[in-house]
């Protein structure tokens, strides 16, 4: 009895300090960190967003209402000399956690001339969008962007170009609207 | 041997004050890579020049011969952060193999003052270990482009 007690605890002691980013980066992630020109890391906590936040003011009004409501930033970005250093494989684990049932896929874009994909995720439980997942794959360039917490895709626009996420992202409500919209660049 | 020098940098954690901050990252260099730190002598002679920059109190301790090896980084990254204990949040790591330079960027929020802390160690300069304070608008600043972060401690030395 006071080993399953013990056991119990454990799992809800770890339940309890479990880190609040849900989506794992794979440790192939850290194979092609190796092979990388460039890699940056960026991770902001919810204690460290809303400190931020304080700081906002002005234009910066809806900005400083989104940022005060995540729980957490999380980019990271790998820049390779030459092409083809990643395949789809490496992305696949990154994919797969977002298959689940809260995970929409509502943003795909391809385009052609550049050879860029955007693919955009919405975690939604009941009804509430509680975070959003994007990929860019570039020829020479990985970059996953996790925003943990209330956001909406009509928000992107004011987050993009700030905390180490990629420029000129923008989704408008109507896009989402219905699944796999397309995404201004 | 490798067991031996991993106990002396638990027992050198371990034994750290309450309050982390540059030493406890500069003694664990010194032990991990038996190394010594250099100071700036002088440094006192830049603080007018920070006024109204949004950075106090900055602290920098220089290791000008020695550099982290690209392959070293992730278990450094992990003792570093360790070493200093959850009051400290990773912020940024950056790396770049062309320019042979690994970054890594910490912050602590405590009474409404945050506290950065930045482990460089670059082809030239070696690896320079800074403390600073930073002001909210000095904050927004690095927050809103983290990638600058790196760029502006260069500039602060």
């Amino acid at each position: 009895m006071k080993r399953t007690l013990l056991s119990v605890s454990i799992v809800v002691a770890a339940a309890i300090c479990a880190p609040a980013q849900t989506i794992k980066v794979p440790e192939s992630w850290d194979k092609l960190a190796a092979k990388a020109d460039d890699v940056v890391n960026v991770s902001l906590d919810k204690k460290m967003l809303q400190f931020a936040s304080k700081f906002m003011a002005g234009e910066d009004e809806n900005e400083k209402h989104l940022v005060s409501k995540l729980n957490g930033i999380y980019v990271h970005s790998l820049e390779f000399k030459n092409e083809g250093e990643f395949t789809e494989s490496d992305v696949d684990p990154i994919r797969t956690q977002l298959q689940g049932p809260e995970w929409i896929h509502i943003v795909d874009v391809h385009n052609k001339t550049e050879r860029e994909n955007v693919v955009i995720y919405l975690k939604m439980v009941n009804n509430q969008s509680l975070g959003m997942a994007i990929l860019v794959e570039e020829p020479k360039e990985l970059t996953f962007v996790h925003l943990d917490g209330p956001i909406s895709p009509g928000d992107l626009s004011d987050l993009s170009g700030s905390f180490g996420i990629p420029k000129n992202l923008h989704v408008s409500e109507k896009e989402t609207s219905k699944p796999k919209a397309e995404i201004k660049k | 041997m490798k067991f031996l020098c991993l106990a002396v940098i638990f027992i050198s954690c371990a034994s750290a004050s309450a309050e982390t901050g540059i030493n406890t990252v500069v003694r664990l260099l010194e032990v991990r890579y038996s190394v010594r730190q250099h100071g700036i002598p002088g440094l006192w002679l830049a603080k007018p020049f920070m006024i109204g920059s949004g950075v106090s109190g900055m602290k920098v301790a220089e290791f000008p011969k020695f550099r982290v090896l690209a392959r070293d980084t992730y278990s450094l990254r992990q003792q570093v952060e360790k070493c200093l204990g959850p009051e400290w949040h990773p912020f940024m790591e950056e790396w770049s193999k062309a320019d042979g330079e690994w970054s890594l960027l910490l912050t602590k929020a405590k009474d409404q003052r945050i506290s950065m802390l930045i482990v460089t160690s670059e082809h030239e300069d070696g690896v320079t270990v800074i403390q600073l304070n930073l002001s909210g608008r000095a904050l927004r600043e690095w927050v809103d482009e983290p990638e600058s972060a790196k760029h502006n401690s260069a500039s602060l030395r």
